[in-house]
């Protein structure tokens, strides 16, 4: 081959890299030219992999000064969390972790109940000065007034007859009926005439949570929507399409809220597939509520919930406690694949059921495998047996 | 049951361990010091871009979040920070010293026709050729050969499509292989009629 044909180069190079098609090996075996051509591309790769000899003294001072950054790093990041404690989405934005909402949502469900409880004093305290008006009008005495039964029979009525009473115009009053603490410890807040602005203010102030809530929500959301949607059909399930890293897994518990739903109304998919769909998921919704099961629909949720459940996983596995996850991965057509991994304390039960997949090759595989690794998106397993394992009754489907 | 070593020492260094950082640095240290190496094209620049993709790495391990492995996170960490610096140098790699030269020479004096292999062999010749490679050629090719990226890795990291990376990595190891042979060609040639 003395003059390399760009066409015949490139169907060698991939045929190097395993990349080519069947035709094209087919073409390329069949030629000792490109045979030839390919044997050189591979001694040029063999000769690349070859590592470049390096000082010792360069590899230590490279590795010095980078350990040295990771200190200043590491003391600027405790500088940051000490200074940042209080707010959990300071600290989250910092470190490009989601947002742990739960407290927050805490606190604005602790400040909603105050302000329902203010509401609550005020309706009661304007039926008592409307009632009181009537009574009034009606002329009666102050000792007749005082013998009238109770406006109401609620458990704020004491409360609200001392405030009544007391109808203080104290401004302090106002910060006491803020004080989370007073009103959880069911001390009711006086009222006073500016009680109406302190309300407005406090609904203002929740108001600005709630939009600042859905501001990071919807940025999560932007977040995960930027990564493609987690897909059966996607390279990486078989190896290595990677995601830029950026998009920390979501907290374990939402997605152990949305694992019953999902099962329940898993749906989706090639008409073919439906009827498989509702028997595997009998077999394939483990009972394990450790880690919840997924099923995904190309949604850009999916990603943050498989991978929620598998940090689930990875932690028990880590722990060397057995654990079994599931997943039903919706391929771009919406057909399920499922996926079980099953933990038993020393070794692994895989099972791949793609026969729901009307647009794949349908199988069932199951296989025992002894090592495991974080990979892209799915983990990967290793040191793998395809016999059976009798400690897995889902394996006799293989 | 064994959980990959890397995956262990990344956690272990993201939660704060130097030592597991050290130890991670060392374990790849040598692939990502070729890769800067051979992209930069010689030692300085290559040195140069090394420390700054240690740094690119240890900066962003945080955002690392094994759903990749980190050998192939890091290298296009690594391969990106050296483009980065040779973008930011605007330097064309320097071509091969005298003495590497005066050296190969000594090597092939008996050896006027060597074959593919041969040349390949000879020190510092698949550098030399890979000096006079292109970029948009060097680094698909090195991704490929030296970091075992897959294309669609590959395409990625230097985000172009992955149908480029298939016919720029046949085109870079096709220039390769030119170079090679030519490089010592014109060697031999220099060596046999000697400029005045």
């Amino acid at each position: 081959m003395n003059a390399p044909d760009p066409f015949l180069d490139e169907l060698v190079s991939a045929y190097v890299d395993g990349q080519a098609a069947p035709d094209e090996i087919a073409r390329v075996e069949a030629d000792p030219a490109l045979i030839e051509r390919a044997r050189q591309f591979a001694a040029l790769a063999t000769a690349q992999n070859m590592a470049v000899p390096v000082n010792n003294d360069t590899r230590q001072r490279h590795l010095d000064t980078a350990l040295a950054a990771f200190d200043e790093l590491s003391v600027t990041t405790t500088h940051n969390e000490s200074t940042s404690a209080s707010s959990p989405t300071a600290a989250a934005t910092a470190t490009g972790a989601v947002a742990d909402l739960s407290q927050r949502r805490m606190q604005k469900l602790s400040r909603r109940n105050q302000v329902l409880g203010v509401a609550a004093a005020v309706a009661l305290v304007v039926m008592g000065i409307a009632g009181f008006m009537r009574l009034s009008n009606n002329t009666p005495s102050r000792a007749e007034f005082a013998d009238r039964p109770a406006l109401s029979t609620s458990a704020n009525d004491d409360a609200m007859s001392d405030t009544v009473s007391d109808s203080s115009t104290d401004a302090d009053a106002l910060d006491v009926g803020r004080d989370p603490a007073a009103a959880s410890d069911g001390v009711a807040a006086p009222f006073t005439v500016d009680e109406e602005m302190a309300d407005d203010e406090m609904a203002e102030e929740e108001m600005a949570d709630d939009a600042e809530m859905a501001e990071e929500e919807m940025a999560d959301d932007a977040e995960m929507a930027e990564e493609a949607p987690f897909s059966a059909d996607d390279d990486s399930l078989a190896a290595a399409a990677e995601i830029e890293p950026s998009t920390p897994p979501a907290a374990a518990p939402a997605a152990s809220l949305d694992a019953e739903s999902d099962l329940a109304d898993a749906s989706g998919g090639s008409a073919g597939a439906a009827a498989a769909q509702t028997s595997e998921l009998d077999l394939f919704a483990s009972a394990d509520t450790v880690c919840p099961s997924v099923v995904t629909r190309n949604e850009s949720s999916d990603l943050a919930r498989v991978t929620a459940t598998l940090d689930c996983f990875f932690v028990e596995v880590e722990a060397g406690r057995p654990i079994t996850i599931d997943f039903n991965i919706a391929t771009t057509e919406g057909d399920p694949v499922f996926y079980r991994y099953a933990f038993d304390g020393e070794r692994f039960l895989v099972i791949t059921d793609s026969r729901a997949d009307a647009f794949g090759q349908p199988s069932v595989q199951a296989q025992t495998c002894e090592t495991i690794a974080r990979g892209d998106r799915l983990p990967q397993f290793t040191n793998c047996q395809p016999e059976l394992h009798p400690g897995f009754p889902e394996a006799v489907r293989g | 049951m064994v959980i990959d070593d890397d995956q262990r020492l990344v956690q272990a260094a993201q939660a704060g361990d130097r030592s597991s950082l050290d130890a991670l640095l060392r374990r790849h240290y040598d692939r990502i010091s070729s890769i800067c190496r051979r992209i930069a094209g010689n030692a300085a620049d290559g040195d140069d871009a090394t420390q700054e993709a240690l740094l690119a790495i240890v900066r962003g391990l945080d955002n690392f979040d094994g759903r990749s492995k980190f050998s192939t996170w890091s290298y296009r960490v690594a391969t990106n920070a050296c483009l980065d610096e040779l973008r930011r140098r605007k330097r064309r790699p320097i071509p091969a010293s005298n003495d590497d030269q005066a050296g190969w020479l000594a090597h092939n004096e008996a050896d006027d026709m060597p074959s593919f292999d041969e040349r390949l062999a000879q020190r510092d010749a698949l550098q030399r050729a890979l000096d006079q490679l292109p970029i948009e050629f060097r680094a698909p090719v090195l991704l490929r050969d030296q970091a075992g990226l897959d294309y669609a890795e590959i395409a990625q990291t230097l985000d172009i499509p992955p149908g480029t990376v298939r016919s720029r990595i046949a085109r870079g190891r096709s220039k390769l292989a030119e170079l090679v042979i030519a490089g010592n060609q014109h060697m031999i040639d220099e060596r046999q009629n000697p400029l005045p």
